[in-house]
């Protein structure tokens, strides 16, 4: 079968007349913008692929609104193809967008088309300033759109640009039938392992397995691979009576469902269903499905009820906490009395709570009085957040002898303008949530209170990459990057608060106007706040002090709430080369916090705001001084590299001491050492680049925490964001190799 | 009078030196005591524009234009037969440039008139338009500006329409918007003429801060577009560009005691210029029209909502009182959303919400409750009024509204007419005590 070019953009101009924007198709192309965001398309010869024609420029800012690009497909039909490729190349590199498509019936009734995913999940490391080519797999599509007459292929520009604004460049768009795509599909799809006594659930929005057979197997098949066992599934208002037709196909899903080893329970979600005036809407809502249950078998019967009704989205929860609360379990109370008044069936009822329930004092344990169990949403992305944040609930659980299943997030809550990355797994992929998943079911497996885990949502847990998912910000290469250079003491450096046996010829300054992120117009001078910073290394350790200059001394507080009083926050990127241009933190990202303390009561102190870790564990693995001085005062620092065990460096660039002329000096030549693959303990040599910042943060009032921040980042500190941090350099004026 | 104008009465009197002076000094104390400019007084782009090929050759300042896709038909040209004559001016003669370019009059079966290229005092910009809605077919006139808006409040123009009842919608083109053929959009004439265009010339002033997005200080033309089908010829006359905001949008709402967000007359944006949509989920779907057969009143338009809302999926209807991802619209000050009704067969149903920038965020609505419990006997085939208190929407932060909403959550399908929805101020009493 031979491709279908949908544009080789080699015809016509995009500028003018309406005509000219004709495709190889024969339909039209064109942009969609809702200000201040923007989109441009030239048909350009600038950039293209191969020697001949053009190439599709399209330009971009995302700032408020919407934009986008879209092309008409005309009723096409795509059903003997199983992609739609096409080649990008980015101007800067770094550049995103997502792809979805509708087909005639959407696109006649302007319905938004469906996505399919972001550019950077069919290619690994995004978008680069060389052409690449995309496959976009259509079976992801295949249960909402119809293949068979599609409507139009559209790009969403919905990501913050890399630069003041975004272009790409795309060529030759078609469909074909790519013999990569099915493995790539296989290989991306995510899946998990069965555990017996936890079986997993899973809330499936925004779907109707119900009338849409595609979709339902879909369902069927990612439950399947994923070891789900229960299918919390959104219904609105059902009659049994009111269309025969509808409930013959939810008695056929049903009766499949349970043959698949399914349970359905239906889903719901309006939080003013918690007030006593709209009780009613729950009661009569639920008793729709009793009804229909009571005259069929039970292979065609609900499995019961998840009420995501969560009473503190209502207006009323901040006025009267306590009467909406009553009403809301007088509400589960009225449900629990009316599935019990239907004898002979079995079905439970669950509810959602945040987890900030721990503090709103018995609400929780009464509201379990009424539930079979409860799905704790407590989503964060690191597991040891989930576990600390779950323990009270799941004991709270096994107290009165219910089951909690932990919640974890999938969605793309960036884009939904719903939360922040820390929140979702969508950054991190599927096959590094299941490595979390797997410390949080260590850690309850043997508690009576936990019932597993429940996956929120089916439409973005289905199409969870395998891989990280990161926002790209391509950079300068490491040599090119200031560098913060570290100098080898074989003798190591006594942690005391005193630089007399430090090598003080290479410091980081951080004492200018323009090097203060937070609070510009609060900064005086350098007396008013500034510092010098110092690396050392030898073989076991890395080494750093900070000479601060501080016109007032305020600290009383400690571990994670040190930021608010005078304190230095410090960040290593320890696998520089792993994620070089991603613009998101991950584990080998870690960010400390030194404190000074008061010179009083409060000692000097270090915390690791994240990776999460246990303060027991890392406490041993770290030392810190302190000392006043006249100007202010040092901090000094040694961390042991035991603390990095568990991060594997694959990749490592250096410089090498015969490449070297003088400190500072970028004629440098880089060596990828193979010793050091797959090392289960992380070692520092000579030569080698760390990623580094430093964010030194003043406080001069204890009731106005973080006065100002200085930060050596680049251009901006970005919290997180490794493409903003500089290079440690380990330098030794010795071959140490020898 | 326009700095070309200027320039050209200037270089005539060039042979009598003291009455050339006193021209002179008579434009300029002109130009110094007035608080507006002309389309040719305003700033220049800045010098970073980006204009592709095609623009530098043909774009200048004053020049006229039409877009169409045929069977529409469009026309626009200089009429030195009409003319709006400001009362605080002197009438001055002027001839014609004599370059030419076809305005699109050969559309309606005349000659290609030739017309001048720059704009003059004398003259008025004259539109003809007979919009037909079939297929992707559409028209439009445009004005180009190429200038600087940055630093001026109010756009007024004059107007007026040889039936009166022409209908047309405004947008500008920035830099960014002009490459893409898609000016942003304000609203209908209407909203800024609530009388609508007579056979009188009328002033129209509007507020610069109404165009939301574009970058005032690349502005690249003036848009009018012809989005509903419909025939017309009107006159166009002494746009000028103020300093000052000429006038507040609340000036009406106090002095009728309500807002009305949309009578449904005009345009798919409501009267605040924001927009208006159904959502749908399938197999749940509806449609909006503006139907010029049913309107409550005398005269207009009113909102047909055709729905179908399945045992799945989800559908309705919203309209925005906030500009989209820019500044909340306050109701603290109102206490009641009333809008009058019908139905197709009567018994039609639906809940009535609102969302304020919290809900809009999470992408749903509080609800009033369904349509009976303000209409005991439900929708009828009669016009009804719904008068809803602004309470019953729940706690909703009324200093930071978002939409007003029509959801269809029955399974059920239908039709309804939607007419003359207001927001009303609280009565003086109603206000809360300062103390």
């Amino acid at each position: 079968m031979l491709p279908v070019i949908i544009d080789n953009f080699d015809k016509g101009s995009t500028e003018g007349l309406f005509s000219e924007r004709v495709t190889s198709l024969g339909a039209f192309q064109g942009t969609w913008a809702k200000r201040p965001s923007w989109s441009l398309i030239t048909k350009t010869e600038e950039e293209r692929l191969g020697n001949r024609g053009k190439a599709l420029k399209m330009e971009w800012k995302f700032k408020g609104g919407w934009c986008g690009w879209y092309t008409l497909l005309d009723g096409l039909d795509a059903s003997e193809y199983n992609s739609i490729t096409f080649w990008v190349k980015g101007r800067d590199g770094g550049e995103r967008f997502d792809i979805g498509l509708a087909d005639s019936k959407m696109q006649e009734m302007e319905i938004d088309a469906k996505y399919a995913g972001t550019v950077s999940f069919f290619l690994e490391g995004g978008i680069t300033r060389e052409w690449q080519k995309v496959k976009v797999p259509l079976a992801r599509l295949g249960a909402d759109v119809d293949i068979t007459s599609l409507g139009s292929l559209v790009f969403w520009c919905r990501y913050d640009s890399p630069g003041d604004n975004s272009v790409v460049y795309i060529d030759d768009l078609m469909f074909e039938n790519d013999p990569d795509v099915e493995a790539m599909e296989e290989y991306n799809m995510p899946r998990a392992e069965f555990d017996p006594e936890h079986p997993r659930s899973m809330w499936v929005w925004k779907i109707d397995p119900v009338v849409n057979l595609r979709a339902r197997q879909d369902l069927f098949d990612l439950c399947s691979r994923t070891a789900i066992r229960t299918c919390y599934v959104y219904f609105g208002d059902f009659d049994q009576d009111d269309d025969p037709e509808y409930t013959k196909k939810l008695e056929e899903f049903l009766q499949q469902a349970h043959a698949n080893h399914l349970h359905i329970e239906i889903l719901t979600g309006n939080p003013t269903w918690c007030l006593k005036e709209n009780h009613h809407y729950a009661i009569e809502w639920m008793k729709s499905f009793l009804e229909y249950n009571k005259r069929r078998p039970p292979e065609q019967r609900i499995d019961g009820c998840s009420f995501d009704v969560e009473p503190y989205l209502a207006g009323e929860w901040n006025t009267r906490r306590d009467e909406v609360k009553a009403e809301y379990l007088d509400l589960l109370q009225k449900l629990r009395t009316l599935i019990d008044s239907y004898e002979g069936q079995h079905f439970e009822l669950g509810g959602a709570i945040p987890f900030f329930y721990e503090s709103e004092g018995d609400f929780e344990e009464n509201m379990l009085k009424y539930l079979d169990y409860s799905g704790l949403m407590v989503y964060y992305d690191s597991p040891r957040k989930v576990i600390d944040k779950s323990y009270y609930h799941v004991n709270l659980a096994a107290k009165v002898n219910k089951k909690m299943y932990i919640g974890v997030e999938t969605q793309d809550l960036i884009t939904m303008n719903q939360g922040p990355r820390s929140n979702t797994f969508y950054e991190e992929g599927w096959e590094e949530m299941e490595r979390a998943i797997k410390q949080i079911e260590d850690e309850f497996r043997s508690s009576p209170g936990y019932g597993g885990i429940a996956m929120h949502c089916y439409y973005s847990y289905k199409l969870l990459q395998r891989g990280r998912n990161t926002p790209v910000k391509m950079r300068a290469e490491p040599e090119e990057l200031p560098r913060f250079i570290s100098g080898y003491q074989e003798k190591g450096v006594e942690i005391d608060g005193e630089l007399d046996d430090w090598i003080l010829d290479n410091p980081i300054i951080l004492a200018n106007k323009d090097q203060v992120q937070y609070g510009r117009g609060a900064w005086v001078d350098r007396r008013d706040y500034s510092l010098k910073a110092y690396a050392m290394w030898d073989k076991f350790n890395l080494y750093f002090a900070f000479d601060v200059t501080d016109n007032a001394l305020v600290q009383n507080k400690t571990q994670q709430d040190m930021w608010e009083g005078d304190h230095i926050e410090f960040w290593l990127d320890l696998d520089l080369m792993m994620d070089y241009n991603e613009a998101m933190n991950s584990n080998d990202d870690y960010q400390f916090g030194f404190s000074p303390g008061n010179f009083d009561s409060l000692p000097p102190e270090v915390f690791i705001f994240t990776p999460e870790l246990d303060p027991n564990e890392y406490v041993k693995f770290t030392e810190i001084g302190a000392k006043k001085t006249d100007h202010g005062y040092i901090v000094e620092v040694r961390i042991d590299l035991q603390m990095f065990k568990n991060i594997k460096v694959k990749d490592v660039k250096r410089i090498l001491p015969e490449d070297m002329t003088a400190f500072g000096t970028n004629r440098a030549i880089y060596d990828s050492d193979s010793n050091y693959d797959e090392i289960n303990q992380y070692k520092v040599h000579q030569g080698m680049l760390i990623g580094f910042s430093i964010d030194g943060s003043d406080c001069d009032d204890v009731n106005a925490p973080q006065k100002l921040l200085i930060s050596t980042a680049s251009p901006k500190r970005i919290w997180g964001d490794p493409t903003t941090f500089n290079v440690l350099y380990l330098y030794s004026e010795k071959n140490l190799d020898e | 009078m326009n700095n070309q104008l200027l320039k050209q009465v200037t270089a005539k009197v060039s042979a009598g030196l003291v009455f050339g002076c006193f021209v002179y000094f008579f434009f300029t104390l002109m130009l110094a005591a007035r608080d507006w400019d002309n389309v040719f007084d305003l700033p220049d782009l800045p010098e970073n524009t980006v204009m592709f090929d095609h623009e530098k050759i043909f774009a200048y300042r004053g020049r006229i234009g039409y877009f169409v896709l045929p069977p529409s038909k469009m026309g626009i040209y200089f009429d030195s037969k009409v003319n709006y004559q400001r009362p605080e001016e002197e009438e001055t003669s002027e001839k014609d440039n004599d370059a030419m370019h076809k305005t699109g009059l050969d559309y309606f079966g005349g000659e290609a008139i030739a017309d001048k290229e720059i704009w003059h005092d004398q003259e008025s910009i004259k539109v003809i338009f007979d919009r037909k809605n079939v297929g992707l077919s559409f028209c439009g006139a445009y004005i180009m500006i190429l200038g600087d808006l940055s630093s001026y409040g109010t756009m007024t123009f004059m107007i007026k329409g040889q039936d009166g009842g022409e209908s047309f919608q405004i947008g500008v083109n920035d830099a960014i918007s002009n490459k893409r053929e898609d000016a942003v959009f304000i609203g209908s004439i209407n909203r800024f003429l609530p009388g609508g265009i007579t056979r009188d010339w009328q002033m129209v002033k509007i507020n610069l801060t109404e165009f939301y997005g574009p970058d005032l200080s690349q502005i690249m033309s003036f848009v009018l577009d012809f989005n509903e089908e419909s025939k017309g010829t009107f006159c166009f006359d002494d746009l000028r560009f103020y300093k000052d905001a000429l006038y507040s949008p609340w000036e009406n709402i106090y002095k009728t005691g309500y807002l009305l967000l949309d009578n449904f007359d005009y345009n798919y944006l409501n009267l605040l210029g924001r927009k208006a949509n159904v959502y749908k989920k399938l197999p749940s779907y509806c449609k909006h029209t503006l139907d010029p057969d049913v309107f409550y009143g005398e005269q207009g338009k009113s909102l047909r909502l055709d729905f179908n809302k399945g045992g799945t999926g989800w559908t309705g209807y919203f309209t925005l009182l906030n500009q989209i991802d820019g500044e909340w619209f306050d109701l603290s000050g109102f206490d009641r959303v009333t809008f009058m009704v019908k139905g197709k067969k009567g018994g039609e149903t639906f809940e009535i919400g609102m969302a304020d920038k919290n809900w809009v965020t999470i992408g749903d609505s509080l609800k009033a409750g369904p349509i009976e419990k303000y209409l005991p006997n439900g929708v009828t085939q009669e016009w009804q009024e719904v008068a809803i208190k602004l309470t019953d929407f729940g706690l909703l932060d009324f200093s930071e509204m978002g939409s007003f909403v029509i959801n269809f959550h029955k399974k059920s399908e239908g039709a309804i007419w939607i007419d003359d929805l207001k927001f009303y101020l609280k009565q003086e009493e109603e206000e809360e005590p300062e103390w």
